[in-house]
């Protein structure tokens, strides 16, 4: 275990910033894998070449059969599945030591900032003050905690290495059952030269063998699912907030926006919500993502094209309209999100414009995350 | 083989190198010594040992095995590891006498603040940025000429399963067998791949470092 200690210290300082899937995720990662492995494993598979017999006396045939056999040791592989499957956290550890660089260096600069300006005068302090807030919740970096959150560029990173992570997880262990199988078996019958003939060989402790296979394989399975877990977890707490950010802004917000939020790209998770009255009621502009700006043009062309469509068709009641509406394009009524709802319904609800009364049906294509 | 002094000592460095020197450093514990310890030194435990000639003339074996493998493929990646790693030491003896005269103007009598002393961090400029982008120039040499000595030594990369010796005292040509050559292979191409690696990051960092001075220079001068 003493020659894991590279990659154990490393992974320790990861442990420090994880969230709890994670520290678990972790602890299975030390204690079921590298201390397993170093302690009992590698002794089980000590004598892998000694100990393969072969039927015969041929020299040189047992070594091209156990190179046959087994082109690489399963102790072997897995070292390198523990050291790929670890490599992602180590990325994202050096991403957060580089947040936690950054944020030193703006202390450093807001002190000498400081320093400056009470010789001068205390004119701007407070401005550097806010703006230094904004900052500090974009980057992620909890001053009072000393502990890094999980925000922005530090989550996708996070959610990307944790994505890598399942892969790499998934290709070792199709790997390993294409290699070997799930079990081995006791004989292995080779053909290769220099053996003269079809020969027999037998492998050196094959149940004790079979018996950590299963369990390495057992354990790389939950490392798997804890990963799913641990994916499934910050994708559906940031879906959750999504919603519910993006419900309290707009409730007259079409229900095929919420319900392709859950679906988007986790790793866009954190963009925020293309909704026109967000958009509209948020003062800082600049948060903003440009979707929306597209969606409110968009809105904005559907809603004059449907003004000139209609605008002859003088209403004789909200009432005519709205049936008339639907008899004419019965696409509306099932892409509508509430054909059901009463005709006062729509009445009470939106009255901006006829013309938008026409034009709030659910399009698919409303939502561009 | 007690790489830990290593790690003692390339630590200190880390803290004044630049980020792409300690992505550099990372991956050589990780991925190098980690895997020649835990790995590779197991792979090639018992090559001599399995090493098989198909003749019965006692010496045979040890002669053709000593031919083919004149210095084995662990001992030559720790001399490369060791290599690559000691332009780190320049940098770390460069920071140290840096230290050394800054005690002994506060010896004799300028006022500086002993803890700051300790855990100062020194920036990359001046002659400190000589030191440095030399120690990563004899890197990049270094790694070149070993992976270039394996080349020359073994005949390319991939380990012959077969190998025909006619040495003194074997009586004709024989055929002697090399253990475990597939997984030696897998092992070579992986170390070696590690080190190209390697060898882009120095690069990288190299380039970064001649960017950045050019345009301070250019800054300087307009």
């Amino acid at each position: 275990m003493g020659e894991w200690t590279f990659l154990g210290d490393f992974l320790e300082k990861v442990h420090k910033h994880s969230t709890v899937v994670g520290k678990v995720w972790l602890t299975v990662l030390f204690i079921f894998r590298m201390l397993v492995l170093g302690t009992a494993a590698e002794s089980s598979w000590g004598d892998e070449q000694s100990d393969f017999m072969c039927d015969t006396q041929q020299p040189g045939c047992e070594n091209v059969c156990y190179d046959k056999a087994f082109p690489i040791s399963h102790v072997r592989f897995w070292v390198l599945q523990i050291i790929f499957v670890s490599t992602p956290s180590l990325v994202y550890m050096g991403h957060a030591m580089h947040t936690v660089r950054m944020e030193e260096k703006r202390k450093m600069k807001e002190a000498e900032m400081e320093a400056r300006e009470n010789k001068n005068g205390g004119d701007t302090y407070y401005q550097q003050k806010c703006s230094v807030a904004e900052e500090t919740k974009l980057s992620g970096w909890d001053e009072a905690g000393g502990q890094i959150i999980l925000r922005g560029s530090l989550l996708n990173t996070y959610v990307y290495s944790i994505l890598i992570r399942t892969a790499m997880e998934v290709a070792f262990i199709v790997g390993q059952y294409v290699l070997y199988g799930i079990f081995l078996e006791t004989l292995y019958v080779c053909q290769r030269k220099p053996c003269p003939h079809p020969v027999n060989c037998y492998v050196s402790r094959p149940t004790e063998k079979n018996v950590f296979i299963v369990f390495m394989l057992a354990v790389a399975v939950l490392s798997l699912f804890l990963s799913l877990a641990e994916l499934y977890h910050l994708g559906w707490k940031k879906a959750k907030e999504k919603c519910s950010r993006s419900y309290k802004a707009s409730p007259s917000t079409a229900p095929a926006r919420l319900e392709s939020a859950p679906q988007a790209e986790r790793a866009q998770m954190y963009t925020p919500p293309p909704d026109f009255n967000q958009c509209l009621s948020s003062p800082n502009g600049k948060f903003i993502s440009p979707f929306s700006n597209k969606m409110a043009s968009q809105q904005n062309t559907a809603n004059f094209a449907t003004e000139r469509v209609h605008g002859q068709e003088d209403a004789a009641g909200e009432g005519p309209f709205m049936k008339s509406s639907y008899v004419e394009s019965p696409e509306v009524a099932s892409e509508c999100a509430a054909p059901a709802f009463p005709e006062n319904y729509f009445n009470e609800k939106r009255r901006l414009s006829k013309a938008s009364r026409a034009s709030s049906k659910a399009r698919s294509d409303d939502l561009s995350v | 083989m007690d790489w830990g002094t290593l790690q003692a000592v390339l630590g200190g460095v880390n803290k004044h190198s630049t980020s792409i020197g300690k992505i550099w450093l990372t991956v050589l514990f990780i991925f190098r010594i980690m895997i020649l310890v835990v790995a590779a030194e197991r792979v090639w435990g018992d090559e001599q040992q399995d090493f098989v000639c198909n003749t019965l003339q006692p010496g045979c074996r040890n002669v053709c095995y000593d031919h083919f493998f004149p210095i084995s493929h662990i001992r030559l990646w720790a001399l490369q590891l060791i290599f690559v790693s000691t332009p780190a030491l320049l940098v770390a003896m460069h920071v140290a006498y840096r230290r050394h005269e800054k005690k002994r103007r506060f010896r004799n009598g300028e006022k500086i603040d002993i803890e700051e002393l300790k855990n100062e961090k020194f920036h990359i400029r001046g002659p400190l940025w000589w030191t440095y982008t030399s120690s990563i120039f004899f890197r990049i040499v270094f790694e070149a000429v070993f992976m270039y000595v394996f080349y020359y030594m073994y005949d390319g990369y991939q380990m012959p399963r077969l190998v025909k010796c006619d040495a003194w005292p074997c009586p004709n040509t024989v055929d002697c067998f090399v253990s475990r050559p597939t997984e030696k292979t897998t092992f070579t191409i992986f170390m070696l791949a590690v080190s190209g690696i390697c060898m882009m990051l120095n690069l990288a960092e190299l380039c970064y470092l001649v960017i950045k001075i050019c345009m301070k220079e250019s800054r300087k001068t307009t």
